[in-house]
């Protein structure tokens, strides 16, 4: 564990990781949508020019784009802005995941963190939209280094895989020696009272209330989902039986997204109530992603006061 | 092969493609002959004594081989034709198009030996061949990519996006043509959505355009090819005046036959019509 005051841009280690296997595939190339800045792809681009190609605000074309790349024995990385790939979701479905290419999606910015820029830039139905595409892998980084190890895993496996994380500075959780695993879960922290599955830039604010609960005398355990599809069904179903209360925490709507898709393991092997604290099937509104967190109670105290409320119901 | 060569090649595989849609009981008749004459120069025309089209029917993944995107992918089964008759799978392969657990689908697809990129909807192919033309590029390799759009998808935003990155990366390795017959499911084309001149506009995006008036003509596809093929720094657009059906003599420009197979009397009547042309 590193020291509460370490941060680091979760997208940064995705950028980090990526560069380091550039120099071992040699046949990877890095593909954008005029966000490049913002995103901190140009790291890239300068390690790397010759392999990287901006599209201009060409989301579907440059989907497509990638397609003919990977035909022609090439690895291409996706990197965009938040909501991109929505103009492009029929290109995904129809050029990477019917095919079963091997093309890689990161999805910057996502939830409602970077809410700034307007509703228009907040991604919260992703996980639903590519969770639902056959062949395609869904992770959501935490911190830095599991977002650098998850672009490395991701490049020595094969096919599809889509990343959604956030290009803010997190607490980092994780270090050097993490390794990611599709369809693998962690227990960051134990206890039988509560169980909370979390996945992706929202793990810090569980682990923050979690803390907040333990001086309180409640025990939480705090389960990261970074891997949403293929999904850690064991550990899921193992967490789901020593624990009293189970709730999903996502910064994602309730529909379609990790509320969705560990029901879905629960229902089959292992019924339990299972609460949910997300984006209830709303559109938020344009403000910092500090304001939005608090307002719709994603922030520690949000996730604690809704998560007693459960306590108290049940 | 010479001028007579390729129609009797032309009329076989006409028949070919006819009786395959028949049989799959489903597919687009008329949109699978407008295009004939572009594959068959492909597939087979000679310019300068080198065939048009680079392929190894041995080694159909080989690094040395064009290639060749059918963005208009509901034709598809006049390529399966072509490929089936230059060996790259058995012809037994034709009998079952479309169906259960079948090799050949109802759109491109990659596992098929001699398809070189994947195409599920139209709209997409001009993208794909635009990303096979960077990668090659970046990889200075010579090897072409060529395209074959039909007129109603330039109502697609994405083809104008396709355009525009084209020139933007100077893909002079891309040779697109549109078949132009005319007509979509729902009527004529300029009816539906009027996709205006199409020269104007690829001029527009500065490709290089090169009219061709007859789509169906061997000598006039091969002339406008051998001057695509010393574009230097532009992409180029071969825009071919098709006819719709073209070569069954009942459904030649006639909107009810697009998208249907012919029945197995029709089917009869054109295999007749058509063997006298190439037996």
């Amino acid at each position: 564990m590193n020291s509460e005051n370490d941060k680091k841009s979760v997208a940064g280690g995705f950028v980090d990781g990526l560069i380091r296997m550039a120099k071992k595939y040699r046949n990877i190339v890095v593909l954008s949508a005029d966000f490049g800045q913002r995103i901190g792809i140009e790291k890239f681009s300068r390690a790397f020019p010759e392999r990287y190609f901006n599209l201009g605000l060409q989301e579907s074309n440059m989907i497509s784009i990638a397609t003919g790349f990977c035909v022609t024995g090439k690895l291409p990385i996706i990197v965009g802005f938040a909501n991109f790939w929505g103009k492009a979701y029929e290109q995904i479905r129809n050029g990477i995941c019917l095919p079963n290419l091997n093309i890689k999606i990161a999805a910057i910015s996502t939830g409602i963190m970077e809410g700034q820029y307007g509703v228009g830039y907040q991604v919260t139905a992703d996980v639903a939209c590519m969770r639902a595409l056959p062949n395609m892998k869904v992770v959501a980084p935490a911190d830095y280094f599991e977002a650098s190890s998850c672009i490395e895993t991701a490049l020595d496996d094969f096919g599809p895989v889509y990343f959604r994380m956030p290009n803010v500075e997190l607490p980092l959780i994780f270090d050097e020696s993490y390794k990611f695993y599709f369809g693998k879960s962690q227990v960051l922290k134990d206890g039988n009272d509560v169980c909370i599955f979390a996945m992706g830039h929202i793990i810090s604010n569980c682990l923050k209330a979690a803390e907040i609960f333990e001086n309180e005398g409640v025990k939480v355990s705090v389960v990261n989902v970074s891997s949403i599809k293929p999904i850690d069904k064991d550990l899921i179903v193992e967490c789901s039986k020593k624990s009293k209360l189970l709730v999903t925490i996502e910064d994602h709507n309730v529909i379609g997204g990790l509320h969705s898709a560990v029901s879905e393991v629960l229902s089959e092997k292992s019924p339990a109530i299972l609460k949910k604290i997300g984006i209830f099937d709303r559109f938020a509104e344009s403000s910092r992603g500090s304001d939005l967190y608090r307002k719709y109670e994603l922030d520690e105290n949000g996730i604690v006061s809704q998560i007693k409320s459960f306590l108290k119901n049940s | 092969m010479d001028y007579s060569d390729l129609i009797k090649k032309a009329a076989q595989l006409r028949v070919d493609t006819l009786t395959a849609i028949n049989k799959a009981g489903f597919g687009y008749s008329g949109s699978a002959m407008s295009l004939m004459e572009i594959l068959v120069t492909l597939y087979y025309g000679n310019l300068n004594n080198k065939p048009v089209l680079k392929y190894d029917v041995m080694k159909p993944d080989s690094a040395d081989r064009d290639y060749l995107v059918l963005s208009k992918g509901h034709a598809v089964v006049s390529l399966y034709s072509v490929l089936s008759d230059k060996g790259f799978f058995h012809k037994s392969e034709m009998d079952y198009v479309g169906k259960l657990n079948s090799l050949l689908q109802a759109y491109p697809n990659i596992k098929v030996p001699g398809i070189t990129s994947p195409i599920a909807y139209h709209g997409e192919g001009l993208s794909v061949a635009a990303g096979i033309a960077m990668s090659l590029k970046m990889d200075r390799k010579l090897n072409r990519v060529f395209a074959i759009l039909g007129d109603g998808e330039l109502e697609e935003g994405q083809v104008w996006e396709a355009a525009m990155s084209a020139v933007h990366y100077k893909l002079n390795n891309l040779i697109a043509f549109i078949d132009n017959d005319d007509l979509q499911l729902d009527g004529p084309v300029r009816a539906v959505m009027d996709i205006g001149f199409i020269q104007s506009k690829f001029d527009a995006f500065g490709w290089k355009v090169i009219q061709v008036h007859d789509g169906h003509d061997f000598d006039q596809l091969l002339d406008a090819l051998n001057r695509a093929f010393t574009s230097n720094r532009q992409p180029v657009c071969i825009w071919c005046h098709t006819t719709k059906g073209k070569g069954i003599p009942f459904a030649e420009g006639k909107i009810g036959y697009s998208d249907v197979p012919l029945s197995d009397a029709e089917l009869e009547e054109v295999k007749n019509y058509m063997k006298s042309l190439y037996e």
